[in-house]
């Protein structure tokens, strides 16, 4: 009876053990970033009252460099692989977001008056230190906070910069925590223009597009610090403009994007537009972008995508896949993409895996390397 | 053993339930006004701080900026140069729903992407709410309580009245918020940066930037980084700086109520005192017998202590429901009080808190013990199988005179407390208890004294029942003595809070007669400044010989706020200053002409300086030095004023608001009539409001008076208490002379015979009460006067006598005394006298 009593205790026990330790767990899940709810709130806002994307536009620069304000989103998005001398690796992402709350900001004398606010994202992939640094910032324009320009070139969320002359040297700034870089990005080849002229169609229904260009080839050189040490390093970024005020089909989850510094001077780009059905949209495509700067634009039929290997995030629980083979036959081009980190998952006010990777392949007869960055949007 | 004690016990308790009621009224009550007074006064500022440290979040500092505000550059500046990141910028200020004008809307304008670290309710509403808050103009949040209590649903527009005008806002949506939090934010109204800043029209300042640094060494060392980064009207202070500095402003006043909730108790220990002192009488047979059954002294002594914290703690809990209402009633009174003479609060409702419940447990059953550890002992010293009531009065009368000695000692204890020099209150009011309860001690002697002069008159007026009457008292001591001790204790008080409130009110009268020089005063409405071409235009206007202008504003330090007078003086203005220290002329010229300060009164008792002396003073220019060339008399604050010369202040401070101004009419003047014109020339441009000198004497007397609201129910509670006691004393007399009154019906009393002579009895108790409260409620009065005020608040004031207060405290004592004596004498009236006989 007595001995009864005592294993039904140590039962309850267990169980409000077990309990707490839920809720504990639960606790510990890391909190979402200051301002997360505002920019949840400002990126879900109405597309009405903006411009969209409806046909080809002819781009001017340095004009197009800087923001334009009648769309509702657009982007500076920095990525590049980076090496030390003695071979250590990095991978950075440097982003800044652009969000129109509003097609006509507050009336009144305040400054604060919000129209578009900005967002920016910086990442440091450490990947001898097998650690992902990641960091989000958001802010309004007000009081010069936040903002973008045209000439001279500068996009900045604080003291997290871009600034230069985008045809031959940008100097990117951002330090988050233990974290900093500070590097110059030298450009080798021409912009390239996505799509048709720039115009980037994302789903079949007229107006779901973007205006975007690329710059493919950037040389990097600069510093990276973790913690209290400082590398001197040197590498390749990838550059992207993208501008839109609606891009995704209702239809459409997600995408996966990659680009793809290869050792012949060529680089391939490519993104497809994932289904609810889990199928590949027609509109996705790619180019590549040789030594000498031809241009050749790639279509999703002529582009085979396969996972060959998943991960799951501790964190959010979501799966993404984690390895790739891509094979373009037409080009004669056969890639392996493995990240160089099996965890870059960005957990700020929007989820998604941006990360490092590198290429091992052939084409044609010749075998190839490289690196890259993978973006991977809207996995469960 | 013990079991048979304590049947003993409830055998006696239930037998005598009138008894046993008063003893547990005498608790409740006296526990009652102390929880009452601890829910009310700690409850309402409890609730403010709670509501301060929710609007605060998790800031660790705040940077302020001067009187003109903070300019938003300095938070461009932290974020831009300085990368601090942990930082949120915060727009505040006050205003009102047109509709509803019990209610002030403190408005709290964030920065939604450098909030959420800071408070997380304020960007937790829901993505439409937050989208509306940045882009809708108006756009705001209240939790649900305060939409509900304004009758707002999501989408509906509530016109508000600030700095005069009337704007429209829109409730987007709820502050999401646990229920303790949304508490804090009752009346809070969260808004867009921008749109605070537009709807309170202070585009381009900031009222603080909040600021989250590291704890320990590394933000000590951030601290001092920014310190010296920030211009030099910022400031970085603790975040608890301006709620500390603000609660304890009502310290004096906290401590004031305090000790009139303790004197209330003390009241209701003279109630449980004459409970326990009687239920001894009554078993004295009884313990008798027990003492010869073998039960030592020891054990009864316990017995009867434990009996009595029994009953207290019975009377306890119903002293705690009683305290909830009673505080919940008193409140409102607590927070107009604090909202006329500090800060602005809102309080919707207060809880019991722990530690009140436990102050008034100790306090409640700690007095009920005490007041029974003497009559417990009496019972323990007797003797086996000992007399009856009658040997007890015989050795009390004989004791008197070891009392006198005894009550003389204390008052002299309380007497030296009184006088010992120093500037701290509480040795100040131990002296004003100890004289309290010394001169209780000596009520008994004087009540037998008084009866001896008032039984020749009595015996003319009232024939043999008024000899009897006062034979009665006397012959009763033991009963009535803690009767009228406990009704002059309570009449003392109130008539010592009544002489010292005349004499306040007097000083405070003169002085704003002196002080109000000008004619017709002009004030913005809250929170806003006077337009300066509405200055000009006043100057301007027929009849206006001179105008002096005013402006007030707070100096917010680490540990301190102070408040500065900016003052713009017409040459009568100068007569308006009347000194403590300091010569009037060599003064006012220093004020005017050489930058040096006036300081009230209490300002110098508070920080201690005088005439010669300097003090240091935040400025828009940094820390700045002024000479005090005067100490003026002043009632408007008990913090203390420093009074600067406008130009002065214009020298180191960037703020040119001007709040109000006196204008000064030509001689003979029609002071309504000129008020008229003005209203009609001004007021349909500009929202102000005009008074005359005397309507601002009457508002400013009036918020006096409201300030004293609290202490006049404290008064009326001590009285009644009191009242209870005189029932109880009465009550148990005529349980103890049922026999007696039997014999004198057997000889052919008449039952209004009987009825006459009791109601005599508490007529006498009344009178001596009422007598005897006279020089303690006086003595009271200039204690409070002279001692307990210069050293609370610093303030001198003079002793002004009514003496209809006098009158008064008899007639409330008498009025008292026949009200508690009249159902005991109905019922000894009503007594058979067979059945009181039958003992025999």
């Amino acid at each position: 009876m007595r001995r009864a009593r005592l294993t039904w205790l140590v039962v309850l026990v267990a169980l409000l053990g077990l309990l707490y330790a839920v809720w504990a767990w639960r606790e510990v899940a890391p909190p979402k970033p200051a301002g997360s709810a505002a920019v949840t709130a400002v990126m879900s806002g109405d597309a009405t009252g903006f411009t969209r994307a409806l046909g080809p536009r002819a781009f001017e620069f340095p004009a197009d460099h800087g923001p334009h304000p009648d769309f509702r989103q657009e982007w500076w998005y920095y990525t590049g692989n980076l090496e030390t001398i003695d071979g250590r690796r990095f991978g950075y992402q440097l982003t800044f977001f652009r969000f129109a709350v509003t097609p006509e900001a507050q009336v009144g004398a305040s400054a604060w008056a919000v129209r578009d606010v900005y967002l920016a994202h910086f990442t440091l992939s450490d990947i001898a230190g097998e650690d992902f640094h990641a960091a989000e910032r958001t802010s309004r324009t007000a009081l010069g906070l936040a903002g973008a320009q045209a000439e001279p070139y500068a996009v900045w969320l604080e003291d997290w910069h871009a600034e230069g002359d985008p045809h031959s040297l940008t100097r990117l700034q951002a330090h988050a925590g233990e974290v900093a870089i500070e590097l110059e990005l030298r450009l080798t080849k021409p912009l390239v223009l996505q799509g048709d002229g720039g115009l980037s169609q994302k789903s079949a229904a007229a107006g779901n597009a973007s205006y975007y260009y690329s710059m493919t080839r950037l040389d990097t050189a600069g510093v990276v610090r973790v913690g209290q040490q400082t590398f001197t390093v040197r590498g390749l970024s990838w550059m992207d403009r993208e501008w839109s005020t609606s891009a995704l089909d209702k239809d459409q989850v997600g995408w996966d994007w990659a680009a793809l510094h290869l050792d012949d001077g060529s680089e391939l780009m490519y993104y497809q537009l994932r289904g609810r059905d889990g199928g590949v949209d027609p509109q996705s495509r790619g180019v590549l972008v040789d030594g000498d700067g031809g241009v050749l634009s790639v279509s999703a039929e002529q582009v085979q995508w396969q996972v060959l290997d998943h991960w799951r995030s501790p964190r959010s629980r979501a799966r993404y896949p984690a390895r790739w083979r891509v094979v373009v036959e037409e080009l004669g081009l056969e890639l392996e993409l493995t990240p160089a980190l099996a965890d870059q998952e960005l957990n700020l006010s929007f989820r998604y895996w941006e990360g490092a990777v590198t290429v091992r392949g052939r084409r044609g007869a010749r075998s190839l390397s490289g690196t890259g960055y993978v973006e991977l949007v809207g996995y469960e | 053993m013990t079991r048979l004690l304590w049947r003993a016990s409830w055998r006696h308790l239930t037998a005598h339930p009138w008894q046993l009621a008063l003893t547990l009224l005498g608790v409740a009550l006296g526990v009652a006004v102390v929880v009452a007074i601890d829910l009310a006064v700690s409850g309402a500022l409890r609730s403010f701080e709670w509501s301060s440290q929710v609007l605060t979040g998790r800031a660790t500092h705040q940077v302020l900026g001067g009187p003109a505000g903070l300019s938003e550059q300095v938070y461009a500046r932290l974020r831009l140069d300085v990368g601090l990141r942990d930082s949120a910028p915060i727009v505040t200020g006050e205003v009102r729903p047109a509709e509803r004008a019990d209610i002030t809307l403190q408005v709290l304008g964030v920065d939604p992407f450098a909030e959420g670290a800071f408070r997380p309710y304020a960007t937790g509403g829901g993505e439409d709410s937050l989208s509306g808050l940045l882009t809708e103009p108006g756009a705001m949040m209240l939790t649900s309580d305060t939409a509900a209590r304004l009758d707002l649903h999501v989408g509906a527009t509530l016109s508000v009245r600030v700095a005069g005008q009337q704007r429209a806002v829109i409730l987007v949506g709820t502050l999401a918020s646990d229920e303790l939090t949304a508490q804090g934010l009752t009346d809070v109204m969260v808004m867009d940066i921008a749109g605070a800043q537009n709807l309170l029209g202070r585009s381009g300042t900031l009222s603080r930037i909040d600021v989250a640094l590291p704890i320990g060494p590394a933000g000590e060392a951030m601290a001092a980084q920014l310190r010296a980064l920030l211009p030099h009207d910022a400031v970085l202070l603790p975040a608890t700086a301006v709620t500390q500095s603000l609660t304890h402003m009502t310290d004096a006043l906290r401590f004031n109520l305090q000790a009139m909730s303790l004197l209330a108790l003390l009241v209701g220990m003279f109630l449980i005192y004459n409970a326990a002192a009687f239920s001894v009488v009554q078993r004295r047979p009884a313990i008798g017998t027990l003492r010869a059954l073998g039960v030592t002294r020891g054990e009864i002594y316990l017995w009867l202590v434990l009996e009595s914290c029994v009953v207290a703690t019975l009377g306890l809990v119903l002293g705690w429901l009683l305290g909830a209402l009673l505080g919940q009633g008193l409140l409102q009174a607590v927070v107009n009080t604090i909202n006329d003479l500090y800060f602005s609060l809102t309080v919707s409702r207060v809880a019991l808190e722990p530690q009140t419940l436990l102050k008034s447990a100790v306090l409640g059953i700690g007095a009920a013990v005490v007041a029974s550890l003497r009559p417990a002992w009496e019972a323990a010293a007797s003797v086996p199988r000992a007399l009856r009531a009658s040997s007890l009065e015989t050795t009390r009368r004989a004791r008197l005179p070891q009392r006198l000695l005894v009550g003389a000692g204390v008052i002299g204890v309380g007497g030296v407390s009184l006088v010992a020099p120093g500037q701290v209150l509480w040795p100040a009011l131990v002296g004003v208890l100890a004289m309290v309860a010394g001169y209780a001690w000596l009520v008994p002697a004087a009540t037998v004294g008084l009866m001896a002069l008032l039984r020749p008159i009595a015996s003319v007026f009232g024939g043999y029942a008024g000899r009897m009457a006062t034979r009665g008292v006397t012959t009763h001591l033991s009963r009535t003595g803690v009767a009228v001790a406990a009704l002059a204790v309570a009449v003392s008080a109130t008539l010592g809070v009544g002489l010292m409130i005349g004499s306040f009110r007097h000083t405070v009268d003169g002085w704003l007669q002196h002080i109000l020089r000008a004619d017709v005063y002009v004030a913005a409405t809250a929170g806003a400044g006077l337009p300066p071409e509405l200055i000009t235009e006043l100057r301007a206007a027929p009849s206006v010989v001179a105008v002096s202008t005013g402006r007030r504003i707070q100096i917010q330090e680490a540990n301190s706020r102070t408040e500065v007078w900016v003052l713009d003086p017409a040459p009568a203005s100068r007569t308006g200053f009347r000194y403590k220290h300091g010569d009037p002329t060599q003064a006012w010229q220093a004020f005017v002409e050489a930058g040096a300060a006036l300081v009230s009164e209490s300002y110098a008792f508070r920080q201690r300086v005088g005439v010669g002396d300097t003090l240091r003073l935040r400025s828009d220019a940094g820390v700045r030095e002024f000479a005090v060339a005067g100490v003026y008399y002043d009632y408007g604050s008990d913090q203390g004023v420093v009074a600067l010369h406008r130009a002065t202040y214009d020298r180191y401070w960037r703020d040119r608001v001007v709040a109000s101004v006196g204008l000064y009419l030509e001689e003979g003047a029609e002071v309504a009539a000129t008020m008229a014109e003005l209203r009609d020339r001004v007021g349909a441009v500009h929202e102000v409001v005009l008074r005359s000198n005397r309507e601002l004497r009457a508002a400013a007397m009036q918020v006096f008076d409201r300030t004293f609201v609290v202490t006049d129910v404290l008064r009326l509670l001590a009285v009644l208490i009191a009242g209870v006691g005189v029932v109880g004393a009465l009550a148990a007399l005529q349980l103890e002379r049922g026999r007696e009154v039997g014999v004198w019906r057997a000889l052919g009393f008449t039952a209004g015979q009987v009825g006459a002579v009791v109601t005599g009895e508490s007529l006498c108790l009344g009178l001596a009460a009422g007598v005897l409260a006279v020089p303690l409620g006086w003595v009271l009065a200039l204690v409070m006067v002279h001692v307990i005020q210069p050293r609370g608040f610093g303030w001198t004031m003079s002793f002004v006598a009514e003496p209809i207060l006098v009158g008064q405290a008899l007639a409330l004592s008498v009025t008292a005394a026949l009200c508690a004596g009249l159902w005991p004498a109905w019922r000894m009236a009503r007594a058979v006298p067979a059945a009181a006989l039958r003992g025999e």
